[in-house]
């Protein structure tokens, strides 16, 4: 017999369960189908054409041409592994005369990714760009870089993976420049890796996740373990004959009565505040073309 | 005594659901036969002669070997002779079901609680209990005052009226109910309550084939105190609804006076499931002739850690499923 019950156990714990194990396996396929699916868009993803081989463009002249070339070399083998354009200008130029530091600085670095066709998958596609300006006079430094992105890298980089490319360059910039550069690709390509991975947003939902469940679970273990007691069902007048006693007296007698009186004091309150987000820098270049970024002087 | 069928000679049961008598052998309704059958003591069964296992008090029992009820005469006979009864209204397999239905939901309930082969273990009690009737007369006398508040500009005013509160009613009560069984716990057998006295009927021991059944095993003197706690308690609530309006009562007098008192004995049905789970006993209690459940289902630990562990692991699986679905979208 106990061998029954332990049979009917298993069945009604399946029962039970039957929509939650089918959810999981209609998931568990979607997801697979999802894998699959993004791995062949990755292989057959095809290369822009109308971009030109040049990546390096060393207008301030801080690298040299060994330098330029090692570093053309490296930034080739890591746009094929990401599949992505990384690009570095340097500037040496008088900016501030034309506008805010910044705004130029932005159209600039977009305008050279927009006007050269830059983008790894299509013109204007997948790309990052750096513009490093080292104009110094005597009236002040106007030194600083640009970080602009498009396509992927835009939607990956947030203010804070612009930061942390250019903290990146900043730390090194100006003792060593193609250390800094260098630093420039490995760092985007690691954020670029991060976000790929998809597990970033898998691990930054995972608390919120347990969380919620766990306090589900306890709510549906708490439901089932609370069992309705029995209640005292009678009422003072259940055993009462006729339903009701007979009052031979009910008389309420007014005595006398008093007023107090009081004065209300007011008092009065207010207050407020609001809050915003969004992608890293996010606006549209002369060409009408979504790019993210951002920069600041050093 | 037993009752026997005229038609086949088998054991004649009451009915609930056909609320006559009714021989589970041959179909046949109101074919008994009382057998006042002498047997050479309490112990011996006068149908097979099989020692029969009788409690003190007990007062109708099942023989373990012949399956036939028996009543003892004397026990429901003279001075132990209920003066009514409420016969069952509901029968084995309606209570089996009433107890299912409330329990089906007990999620954490071991898998054999609601079985038929545990549920078969039921058994249909008659209880000895004492019915009280008392006539009452109840004085009251306070000073009640009433608040009223109002505001005007910014002054807010507080108006405080008294007033000389007078009650006099008088209280009939009847059978209030007192079980007079030892081994039946009390606040269960006060949960078991109300029932529906329209149902009450003159005591024939007919009712009790095919139940158990004791006779008082506790004297009317020694159960009144319950009953006068009962009356006092809804005498003083009914009072309450009467003079309710007041913020607050300052009481001057009250007296409830007991003018007159009887009692009578009777029977009144309960079905009692006893349910055995690791070493423990969970006892479960229906009212025979409402339905009305008291007891409270046992917990497998198991159970609990099982559909709590898997619900929280599938729910956990398909949030994060679909996160990881959501990051390539």
């Amino acid at each position: 017999m106990e061998n029954d019950f332990k049979k009917e156990a298993r069945k009604q714990y399946l029962h039970y369960f039957r929509v939650w194990f089918i959810i999981l396996a209609v998931l568990l396929v979607v997801l697979i189908g999802v894998k699959i699916a993004d791995s062949i868009k990755r292989t057959a993803a095809s290369r822009n054409e109308k971009q030109p081989a040049e990546r390096v463009y060393d207008y301030a002249d801080v690298l040299t041409d060994q330098e330029e070339d090692r570093l053309r070399q490296y930034i080739a083998e890591k746009e094929q592994e990401y599949k992505i354009d990384i690009v570095l200008v340097t500037i040496n130029e008088e900016i501030e005369s034309h506008g805010d530091w910044e705004l130029v600085m932005m159209n600039k670095a977009d305008d050279f990714y927009d006007h050269n066709n830059y983008g790894y998958d299509k013109v204007h596609g997948d790309g990052v760009l750096l513009l490093d300006n080292w104009y110094e006079d005597e009236n002040g430094s106007q030194k600083g870089s640009w970080l602009s992105t498009c396509g992927r890298v835009y939607e990956y980089f947030a203010m804070s993976e612009i930061n942390e490319v250019l903290d990146e360059v900043y730390y090194l910039v100006d003792n060593d420049p193609y250390g800094a550069y260098k630093a420039y690709v490995d760092t985007v390509c690691r954020l670029v890796g991060d976000g790929e991975s998809h597990s970033v947003f898998f691990w930054a939902c995972l608390p919120g996740i347990l969380l919620i469940t766990i306090v589900v679970a306890a709510v549906y273990a708490a439901i089932n373990l609370h069992q309705s007691k029995a209640k005292d069902t009678t009422t003072a007048s259940t055993y009462v004959s006729g339903g009701k006693p007979v009052m031979k007296v009910q008389r309420d007698d007014f005595i006398r009565k008093s007023v107090t009186k009081r004065t209300i004091q007011s008092s009065s309150s207010g207050g407020g505040h609001s809050s915003s987000g969004g992608h890293g820098g996010s606006h549209r270049s002369s060409s009408g073309v979504s790019h993210g970024g951002g920069g600041r002087r050093r | 005594m037993i009752f026997k069928c005229k038609n086949c000679g088998g054991n004649v049961v009451y009915s609930p659901e056909k609320h006559k008598m009714f021989c589970p052998y041959c179909d046949s309704e109101d074919s008994e036969e009382r057998s006042d059958a002498v047997s050479s003591g309490i112990q011996i069964c006068p149908n097979c002669g099989g020692e029969v296992p009788v409690g003190e008090h007990t007062s109708a029992t099942q023989c373990p070997y012949c399956d036939n009820y028996l009543i003892f005469n004397e026990r429901v006979e003279g001075e132990y002779a209920p003066a009514h009864i409420i016969p069952f209204q509901i029968g084995k397999e309606s209570c089996k079901s009433m107890i299912r239905e409330k329990f089906k939901k007990c999620r954490f309930a071991p898998i054999d609680f609601l079985s038929e082969v545990r549920l078969n273990s039921m058994e249909g009690d008659y209880v000895p209990f004492w019915f009280y009737d008392f006539d009452t007369n109840c004085d009251f006398q306070a000073e009640g005052t009433k608040v009223r508040c109002w505001t005007s500009g910014n002054t807010e005013y507080t108006e405080t009226s008294y007033y000389h509160v007078v009650r006099n009613m008088d209280v009939a009560f009847k059978k209030i109910p007192v079980d007079a069984s030892v081994k039946m716990p009390d606040d269960i057998m006060d949960l078991m309550e109300p029932y529906e006295y329209q149902g009450l009927v003159e005591f024939k021991p007919e009712y009790m084939s095919g139940f158990y059944g004791e006779k008082y095993n506790m004297p009317a003197t020694l159960v009144m105190d319950r009953a006068k706690m009962k009356m006092m308690e809804d005498t003083k609530e009914m009072l309450k609804a009467s003079y309710s309006g007041y913020s607050r009562l300052k009481v001057e007098r009250q007296q409830i006076n007991v003018n007159n008192v009887s009692e009578n004995y009777g029977l009144l049905p309960v079905w009692k499931y006893i349910y055995h789970y690791k070493d423990k006993e969970y006892p479960f209690y229906v009212n025979g002739q409402t339905g009305k459940i008291v007891g409270t289902a046992p917990l497998s630990k198991a159970k609990v850690w099982a559909y709590t562990g898997t619900l929280w692991g599938c729910l956990t699986l398909i949030l994060a499923l679909v996160c990881e679905i959501a990051g390539y979208l």
